[in-house]
């Protein structure tokens, strides 16, 4: 075949073209980068899928937190600003509406009464507003039934129906009025908002009112010096909606600046795999700009490919919750009502994150020798000495910034978190090189697959660093949130009681005590044996308050008169205020509870108390009563009688015990059930319960930080591993021909793994440990809590997991093995 | 190459006058191998003599005369074709004797004769790859003809570089002979990793 | 006949100090529009350095590369990119082709790099595969072509636009003897058509392609072939020529 020469006739006016290639080249070298991603995509499902992962979380994290803030609709409804004014006088009242109405025009008022429910600690509020007022409406939504008319109708709640036990058709007496419920009402913008529904007409003089009117500020504060005497007012705050929203985009920032960490790993590796097709096209006159923008075309491409899979199963996986994120945030909530400018910005973002995680492979990429490149040769690393040089520097201005900001400076904090986190990504490399050389005297596949790490240390590293990051953070939070319990703990306690414990109160924890008549005090404790029954409590401490005969109290807000309670109080400030605690009388029980020996109390003690520093007797008509006291061990439980009055303290001052209450203690956790019965049971005698209140734990914290931390290391070691043990399959093939059995090639490809884990678990772990030590270091008390089981999981169990997932893998042949004439 | 068998090849294609069948001949073997007019007549001669061939008339002068081939000529050259090449012992190589005998003389550089008898073959097959290169891709005879010299050649070429390495690796002779001693060279250390190289 | 490229005292080391490598010892060579020069020599022996630095892919330690008048060493990192791409084509012994592209893709790309418009740029390319033979094949990824496609690809590539220098480093070595041959007649062909080319190979078959034959042996040019008269000289004087 002779083909005619080709053409090199009619040369192009060179100077004609740009110099830099230009738009055509840039379009022809992005062209190139999306076709090799749609060629090789599966090897960028972990990158891809861990930035969809991010992305989703942040749409959806974003809508959330765009619909979740309570809105201040539930207290302004269409009003910019909202007048209280009391109730107390009839005629000054009217005069305050009419000149409000006088000078705003249109004004919506809200008539208040709170009306007190048997067995209920919190009043029930009745409110008298126009459904269709013309700035409260959207602060009603009729669910059942309709809206009252006339006085004995009313509209309630669906908490307040359960509170009443009664629904629409049942007639209820509240506030001294029998009424007809004859709907279900709520506030659609805040479903937590209980009250009791009038009509407007013929209300009850209300004991305060709510006037919302529109306008601005000034305009308020103009009406406001137009009348006499104080005005509570309020103005409806600035939109906090979209300031939380740019938190969670924030958030969402930090969240994806970690992911494109780990996408960096994965992307040095793939600069790695394509090296001689770049320096094909540096052969070929692409200059280090082309090759730059390969690989940033590349990251962009992902980042956009994550980016619109993320929005859209994030938006999906919304509108289907939507409905659930409702209950919990405690307003209805418009599922399409959606920051579409934050969602885009979240995109954009991600498209950012990922473009600048390929950057540092496309500056490599860029900076490689063309003739290294052909030969697939990496750049020669940097001298050990240099990095361990940066390392210590980036570990010593990291450390220094977060001991300076201590721990509540949040610039020092994240810089300081920044560098710590970039020194322990540093120290990686020469903790490979360190692993290398000891491993003389090991079995020699073992020898091998570490000395494959050393000599891949390029991608070995970027690996490590995404392990040690991702289990780091895992650690951090492990770490933090156990010592932010512990120190919450030391602040709050273990909560107020066991959940197997309960306190029955004759009426409302109240230091005034009213004198009850023996009948009453019979029903109480009537009362108190039936909720003790209910509960199968196994003990039942009666509780007893001493109180001060000889003096009278008006008590508080039209409660009974009674005697005070001689209470126990700390002095805040010497001559000021005081803050008291409750005093019970010493009985045998307490003492049992406590474990303390009765004989073992002098009779000159006055208070056994958990507390320590200056105590008084408070509530008493003496001042300064200075008591002895004997220190009780504090059982963490802050609602406890932790603090007694010994019968000698009562005779020598001439107290007198008064019944107060029972405690009761069961051998098994309160069920909702017993719970339930209880409070019943307690309502209809007049008495109080309280339970345990339940502390959130951050336990499942821990262990789903735990979990993620491993989950991401694994899937950057299935990709690093993968990788190594591929390109030394020659070696593996010299293995077996030599008369290894396949023991050694799963022995490789598990050491490999294992040695990464383990690695990246024990930088990310001391990283942690190093930066919150930095933090902490005023108060080290708080990391004595070490979360062992989440710890060991992430230091020894993902080290062991990735072994012997390593060893299970490694039976297959690897399939880049066919396959590597045309990589 | 037989010459009477390869003009009975050609008479079995149709009879020929002797100056055709000259030029047939040299035309078929791509003309590397020219042959003279007193060959082909002798030749001629002796096959009609044995009874190979016969012609149209005895009277007429050899260039005119139509040349056919016989019975007895056909199965001769089926025989011949059939016939393996002589395999006798192969012949003493000029160029072998030549390299052997400068090996032995000191104040020669034997690798520098070698290389001029590298440049020399490689002349030649630069010829013979040109004649392929200019000539049409479907003259196969010709292709055949300078492949098979190209080959040859590039055995002796091949034979040259494994003397030349075989020469460089033996040990140094006992007296040192002045003048020739190339000095240690650290070009002979491979250089790593080229890619194009490092393939083979 | 103008010297498209020429090495005065090119000499390339290395690495340093002891375990210093002489890839080349200064070596000079020149080669014309039109002429095909081949430089041959054993594994080692420095020909694919010599490839590289006259190709602009390294630098030379010492010495100069002069490439269409342009000496390379006042030339920045971006003018020789451009210099490569406008005036240099390179072949590869394999793996020339960028996976993803598809042939007539791969052909048009130095032209787009060169900031042809892409339309123009595969108009150019199309032709140039025609002119190879593979017109067909101009929408096939190089997966799908065979290995002689794939090195006639290449070729068109190397010479598409308006390329002086074309360097193939062992173009035939991934091949059988048959597409060997067809890669070489399209090089000459290519150099018949006023491009000066250079092929380093240690193959005394592929060598005896070019006009002139350069021997490199450690990295020094030891010897080269006189320049061939023409064909005529094998045969009878009536030989045609």
């Amino acid at each position: 075949m002779t083909s005619s020469p080709p053409a090199t006739a009619a040369p192009h006016p060179p100077a004609a073209r740009p110099d830099g290639g230009g738009l055509p080249a840039r379009r022809a070298v992005i062209r190139w980068a999306v076709r090799l991603l749609r060629r090789e995509w599966r090897q960028q499902l972990l990158v891809i899928g861990l930035l969809t992962v991010a992305v989703v979380g942040a749409t959806f994290g974003v809508s959330a937190t765009w619909n979740l803030p309570a809105s201040s609709d539930a207290t302004f409804g269409r009003a910019d600003q909202l007048i209280r004014l009391p109730g107390d006088d009839p005629a000054a009242l009217e005069a305050r509406i009419a000149a409000a109405r006088a000078w705003f025009g249109t004004v919506d008022v809200i008539g208040h009464r709170s009306a007190q429910v048997p067995g209920r600690f919190d009043p029930v509020d009745i409110r008298a507003q126009d459904p269709a007022g013309p700035y409260g409406a959207p602060m009603l939504a009729l669910r059942h039934g309709r809206y009252p008319l006339t006085a004995d109708e009313m509209a309630v709640t669906d908490a307040t129906a359960r509170l009443l036990r009664a629904g629409i058709g049942t007639r209820v007496r509240l506030d001294d009025r029998d009424r007809l419920i004859v709907g279900l009402v709520e506030n659609p913008a805040d479903l937590h908002d209980e009250f009791v529904l009038t009509p407007v007409a013929p209300a009850d003089p209300p004991q305060s009112v709510a006037v919302l009117v529109a306008g601005d500020r000034a305009a308020l504060e103009a009406f406001r010096d137009s009348v006499d005497g104080p005005l509570v007012r309020q103005s409806r705050p600035a939109a906090t909606r979209t300031a939380a929203t740019l938190a969670a985009l924030a958030l969402v920032t930090v969240g994806l600046l970690l992911v494109s960490l780990v996408a960096a790993a994965g992307f040095v590796v793939l600069a790695h795999r394509r090296m001689r097709q770049l320096g094909m096209l540096a052969a070929m006159g692409a200059t280090p700009r082309h090759l730059r923008l390969v690989m940033l075309a590349h990251g962009a491409a992902v980042g956009a490919v994550a980016s619109v899979c993320g929005t859209a199963l994030g938006i999906a996986a919304w509108l289907v919750t939507a409905g659930a994120v409702e209950t919990s945030a405690g307003h209805r909530i418009d599922r399409f009502d959606l920051p579409w400018a934050t969602i885009g910005a979240g995109m954009l973002l991600a498209v950012a994150a990922a473009t600048a995680a390929a950057w540092w492979p496309a500056r490599t990429v860029a900076r490689t020798p063309i003739m290294s490149a052909l030969s697939a040769r990496p750049p020669a690393p940097r001298p050990a000495r240099q990095s361990a040089l940066a390392a210590a520097a980036l570990l010593a201005a990291g450390l220094t910034a977060l001991v300076s900001s201590g721990g509540d400076r949040p610039v020092l904090i994240a810089v300081g978190a920044v560098g710590t986190a970039l020194g322990v990504l540093l120290v990686g490399p020469l903790g490979i090189r360190a692993l290398a050389a000891a491993r003389g005297g090991l079995p020699v596949a073992v020898r091998l697959a570490l000395a494959d790490l050393a000599r891949y240390r390029a991608r070995a590293g970027a690996a490590l660093a995404a392990i040690s990051l991702a289990l780091g953070i895992s650690a951090a939070i492990v770490v933090g949130s156990a010592a932010a319990e512990h120190s919450a703990r030391q602040a709050a306690g273990l909560g107020n009681l066991t959940d197997g414990q309960l306190l029955v109160r004759i009426g409302r924890p109240d230091p005034v005590i009213p004198e009850r008549t023996p009948a009453q005090l019979a029903a109480a404790q009537a009362g108190a044996e039936a909720v003790q029954a209910a509960v199968a409590a196994t003990t039942v401490i009666p509780l007893d308050m001493a109180v001060v005969t000889a003096y009278a109290d008006a008590g508080r807000e039209g409660g009974a008169t009674g005697r005070p309670a001689v209470e126990i109080g700390v002095p805040v400030v010497a001559g000021r205020t005081t803050t008291s605690h409750p005093l019970y009388v010493v009985n045998p029980g307490l003492l049992r509870l406590y474990q303390v020996a009765g004989a073992s109390v002098g009779a000159d003690t006055d208070v056994l108390t958990v507390r320590g520093g200056p105590l008084e007797l408070v509530n008493i008509p003496a001042r300064g009563v200075r008591p002895a006291t004997k220190p009780l061990p504090d059982l963490g439980y802050s609602s406890l009688p932790n603090s007694l009055i010994t019968a000698g303290a009562l005779d020598r001052h001439g107290w007198q015990p008064a019944r107060v209450g029972w405690f009761l203690e069961t051998d098994h956790p309160l069920t909702e059930q017993e719970l339930a019965t209880a409070q019943g049971l307690a309502a209809g005698a007049g008495l109080t319960i309280e339970s345990r209140r339940e502390q959130a734990s951050l336990c499942d914290l821990r262990t789903g930080a735990t979990v993620a931390g491993a989950l991401l290391a694994l899937g950057v070691l299935a990709m690093t591993v993968g990788l190594i043990r591929a390109e030394v399959v020659g070696d593996i093939r010299t293995l077996t021909a030599t008369g290894a059995p396949r023991r050694v090639r799963r022995t490789l490809t598990a050491t490999t793994a294992g040695a990464l884990a383990l690695l990246g678990a024990f930088l990310g772990v001391a990283g942690a440990y190093l930066a919150l030590v930095s933090v902490l270091h005023r108060d080290l008390d708080a990391l004595r809590t070490v979360p062992v089981a989440h710890l060991a999981a992430t230091t020894v169990g993902l080290p062991l997991l990735a072994t012997i997932g390593g060893w299970l893998l490694a039976g297959r042949q690897p399939r880049s093995f066919a396959r590597r004439g045309l990589d | 190459m037989s010459i009477r068998h390869a003009l009975l090849a050609l008479l079995t294609e149709a009879p020929k006058y002797g100056l055709q069948l000259r030029q047939e001949f040299e035309a078929r073997t791509g003309e590397v191998w020219p042959l003279n007019v007193g060959q082909v007549y002798t030749t001629l001669q002796r096959l009609e003599r044995e009874g190979h061939v016969e012609s149209d008339d005895g009277g007429r002068d050899g260039a005119q005369r139509r040349y056919r081939i016989t019975a007895a000529g056909a199965s001769e050259l089926d025989g011949w074709l059939r016939t393996p090449p002589v395999a006798g012992p192969p012949p003493r190589d000029e160029l072998v004797i030549k390299v052997q005998v400068a090996m032995r003389m000191p104040t020669v550089d034997v690798h520098e004769i070698l290389q001029v008898h590298r440049r020399r073959i490689v002349e030649e097959m630069q010829r013979y790859t040109h004649l392929k290169a200019d000539a049409a891709p479907e003259d196969v005879g010709l292709g055949l003809v300078v492949d098979a010299e190209l080959f040859r050649l590039e055995a002796v070429v091949r034979w040259l570089d494994a003397a030349d390495n075989r020469l460089r690796r033996r040990p140094a002779p006992p007296p040192p002979s002045g003048g020739v001693a190339r000095p240690p060279d650290v070009a002979d250390r491979r250089v790593p990793d080229r890619p194009a190289e490092a393939r083979r | 006949m103008s010297g498209v490229l020429s090495l005065r005292q090119v000499s390339k080391v290395y690495g340093s100090g002891p375990t210093a490598v002489h890839a080349l010892h200064p070596v000079d060579l020149d080669v014309d529009a039109g002429e095909l020069v081949a430089v041959m020599g054993p594994s080692g022996s420095g020909k694919s350095t010599l490839l590289t630095v006259a190709g602009s892919l390294e630098e030379p330690s010492g010495g100069e590369v002069v490439v269409c008048g342009a000496p390379l060493s006042t030339l920045s990192s971006d003018a020789r990119a451009r210099l490569r791409r406008r005036s240099i084509g390179f072949v590869f012994q394999d793996l020339n082709l960028l996976a993803g592209l598809s042939a007539v893709e791969n052909v048009a790309l130095p032209l787009e790099l060169d900031g042809v418009a892409a339309r123009t740029a595969r108009v150019a390319a199309l032709r140039a595969l025609d002119e190879l033979g593979l017109t067909d094949r101009a929408d096939h990824y190089p997966d799908d072509l065979s290995g002689g496609e794939r090195q006639r690809v290449a070729i068109a590539r190397a010479v598409v636009g308006d390329r002086r220098l074309l360097l193939a480093d062992e173009p035939t070595g991934a091949l059988d003897a048959a597409n060997g041959e067809a890669v070489m007649r399209l090089l000459r062909a290519a150099c018949r058509g006023g491009i000066a080319g250079v092929v380093v190979t240690h193959d005394a078959q592929l060598a005896s392609w070019a006009d002139r034959v350069v021997f490199i042996r450690d990295g020094r040019v030891v010897d080269e072939t006189a320049p061939t008269t023409g064909p005529d000289t094998l045969l009878a004087p009536d030989g045609a020529a």
